[in-house]
């Protein structure tokens, strides 16, 4: 009965992110009718493990927790912060699954549960151990979906994404290290009150920082974010623009809460994003640029480190899960089915689509409309789930007397609606005569497709997503019952509304007038343009060369090697002058001589003289 | 069949082409009329001190926004390499 109980307790506390890595593994073993439903159906059995079923807790925080050696192990603990975290990345896993319900790629299937798994995995984790493991897993599994692609550009990118990530993922090891062997835990324990002048007397801390740092996408390691995402497959893109940073940003705020040098990066982050964002001529790439702002949002919240601006910090990485993946939702179903995501080629791509197919006329409606809502909730206008968390983190900054963040972060709020809710729009939706004219237009469309087919489920997935930004925001008390400090903030007052419509009607007044000279066609250069310059050195001298030494010594053992071979297999024919193959050639001709007959008159004359001096002496 | 009319019906229409100038119209009014009476006298910041000085800031902040995106632009922008390929397979 004992043996029972355990069990039962085992299953009911089993944690979503095993439950999420062993449906993956059984994904190839089903028929590809049922691969779709069962990828829904794992986030849906991990949200009711997670809310409903670990009754029986170790504590109010740990759920599972295991002892090895000296070290406790938690790979299970729940409370608000990682409970919200974890949910928002499983709806993401649901409404992400509806819109990819037609991609029947085990492949693809797999690494998206296994990263997803990774990303639930860390924030639900209790320990360092724990969170390392999960850390790679993620970092592993989202470099599939790049490569998932399969083009030879996609190869580059994903080779680049791993880079970064298994240098932050060694970062973040050796930090770990460092900080067990002087704690002598692993427990995950809080950094409050350390500031940016102690991390160098604390070489573990910095060390975690900076692992931290690379999948936060802190500049100048954000670059990973604006090369890779843009690339990714069209579902994958949806899933690595909300688990990778976000995980990062959980990260954050359980170790580094209130840590000052954060509010200046963040504030890096949030302008650095927006002006590369308005620059770019991508639609993906913009919404990554745009990730990046946002992420300086939640960075600056954090460095401020009041339980308000935690607690808006985490509303916002919320909200930010569920409009960015509606964002690339449709991004990838404009990509599905015209072809290009280049905003010059859009306008014209998209005339030429609802021309051919009257459907698409109807269909382009919707996706404009799909992609509105998220656009404005980035915005933060008022009743779109943007504005329930962007205006608590600007109002929690302002308590804390950064007033020149407040105003960088308002600019910030102001270029996001700049670059994501007008120049993307208008040049998509709005302008039908900006062919780059960079090459024929037959040649960047799938042939295969006809225009305006944009599968159901894309719709669906796209509906959940619109209609749960309306919803939040709408009933933003849904967020704030969940959030983890207990702190009472209405959105719904007469300052941030009338900040936001100001200030977004202000930008848009702008925008009419300078609207036509925003669009540069061409491949944006960033940060890592002087790196990707020197990697072909790099390459040489730490692959081509080493390379180049190795072929050389295996030539010359080959050499000798072969020469041995030929000397020894035929003892014999040392005795015998000349060879049977040159007899045929140059019968008894000097060449043909060998040496061997030297070392045979050598050894009867040293013989002899041998024998001559025994005999004389 | 070529159906022009779907692009120039959506294009063209310009109900839909000037909606977003109306609806931004109405937001500064009532932006403005919240700030004129209901937050008369409320100063949180210096900056509230100011008359209309988010619907001024949004616009400034746009113009150094966009004016150095331009810029930025044309500096950091390089042609594109041919024959590259978006589709994914």
């Amino acid at each position: 009965m004992g043996d029972l109980n355990t069990v039962v307790q085992s299953i009911i506390n089993l944690p979503p992110a095993v439950i999420l890595a062993l449906g993956a593994l059984l994904i190839p073993a089903l028929p590809k009718r049922l691969r779709s439903p069962w990828f829904i159906l794992l986030p849906v059995l991990a949200l009711t493990f997670l809310w409903f079923l670990p009754v029986i807790q170790l504590s109010d925080y740990c759920i599972v927790a295991w002892n090895y050696a000296d070290y406790s192990i938690m790979p299970y603990v729940s409370d608000n912060l990682s409970r919200l975290f974890s949910t928002a990345f499983l709806v993401v896993l649901i409404t992400g699954g509806l819109f990819s319900w037609h991609n029947t790629d085990s492949g693809e299937k797999i690494a998206t549960l296994f990263y997803a798994s990774g990303a639930v995995g860390v924030v639900l984790a209790g320990d360092y151990l724990t969170l390392f493991i999960f850390w790679e897993v993620m970092a592993i599994a989202s470099t599939w979906l790049i490569w998932g692609c399969g083009d030879v550009e996609s190869g580059d990118v994903g080779m680049r994404y791993l880079l970064y990530h298994v240098l932050g993922g060694g970062l973040l090891l050796a930090g770990i290290l460092v900080e067990v062997m002087n704690t002598g835990s692993i427990q995950l324990q809080s950094f409050a009150g350390l500031s940016g002048s102690d991390l160098l007397s604390n070489p573990g801390v910095l060390l975690i920082l900076l692992g931290v740092a690379v999948n936060a996408a802190f500049p100048p390691f954000h670059t990973w974010l604006s090369d890779a995402y843009p690339k990714a497959s069209i579902t994958g893109a949806v899933f690595m623009s909300a688990l990778t940073t976000k995980s990062a940003i959980y990260v954050l705020i359980r170790l580094f809460p209130g840590m000052d040098i954060l509010v200046w990066i963040g504030l890096i982050m949030a302008i650095y994003g927006t002006i590369f964002a308005l620059m770019s001529n991508d639609f993906r790439q913009i919404l990554s640029y745009s990730i990046l702002a946002q992420l300086g949002y939640m960075v600056t919240a954090i460095g401020v480190g009041s339980e308000m601006a935690l607690n808006g910090a985490t509303a916002h990485a919320f909200s930010h899960i569920l409009y960015k993946s509606l964002l690339f939702m449709t991004g990838g179903a404009l990509l599905y089915s015209v072809g290009t995501n280049r905003l010059s080629d859009l306008g014209a791509t998209l005339k030429e689509a609802t021309d051919q197919d009257p459907k698409f006329a109807s269909q382009s409606r919707w996706l404009f409309g799909f992609y509105m809502i998220g656009a404005l909730s980035i915005s933060g206008l008022p009743l779109l789930n943007g504005f329930i968390s962007k205006p608590m983190i600007i109002e929690a900054i302002g308590e804390a007397h950064y007033e020149i963040a407040m105003l960088i972060l308002i600019a910030a709020s102001i270029g996001t609606f700049l670059h994501t809710g007008l120049k993307i729009p208008y040049y998509t939706w709005f302008t039908r005569d900006s062919r780059s004219g960079s090459k024929p237009l037959k040649q960047s469309l799938n042939s295969k497709a006809s225009f305006g087919e944009i599968p159901v489920n894309m719709n669906l997935g796209m509906g959940i997503g619109a209609t749960l930004c309306l919803v939040f925001g709408i009933a933003p008390v849904i967020v704030y019952d969940l959030l983890p400090y207990n702190v009472i903030y209405e959105p719904f007052r007469a300052y941030p509304i009338a900040e936001s419509l100001l200030t977004l009607s202000g930008a848009f007044f702008i925008f009419i007038w300078m609207k036509s000279r925003l669009l540069t066609p061409g491949v944006l250069r960033d940060l890592d343009t002087p790196l990707r310059a020197t990697l072909p050195w790099i390459r040489q001298v730490f692959v081509d060369f080493p390379w180049a030494i190795f072929e050389k010594a295996e030539e010359i053992v080959l050499a000798f090697t072969r020469m041995v071979i030929k000397t020894v297999r035929n003892p014999l024919a040392w005795l015998q002058p000349y060879s049977s193959e040159e007899e045929s050639t140059s019968t008894h001709s000097t060449e043909a001589f060998t040496p061997a007959i030297e070392i045979v008159i050598g050894l009867i004359l040293f013989t002899s003289l041998v024998l001559g001096l025994f005999l004389i002496f | 069949m070529i159906n022009a009319s779907n692009s120039e019906r959506m294009n063209q229409s310009s109900f839909f082409t000037r909606l977003p100038l109306w609806i931004a119209i109405l937001a500064a009014a009532v932006g403005l009329t919240l700030e004129f009476t209901l937050l008369r006298g409320y100063a949180s910041h210096w900056w509230n001190h100011v008359p209309a000085f988010y619907l001024l800031y949004g616009a400034l902040a746009a113009i150094a926004l966009l004016g150095l995106s331009i810029w930025g632009s044309k500096v950091l922008n390089r042609q594109e390499a041919a024959g590259t390929n978006e589709k994914e397979a």
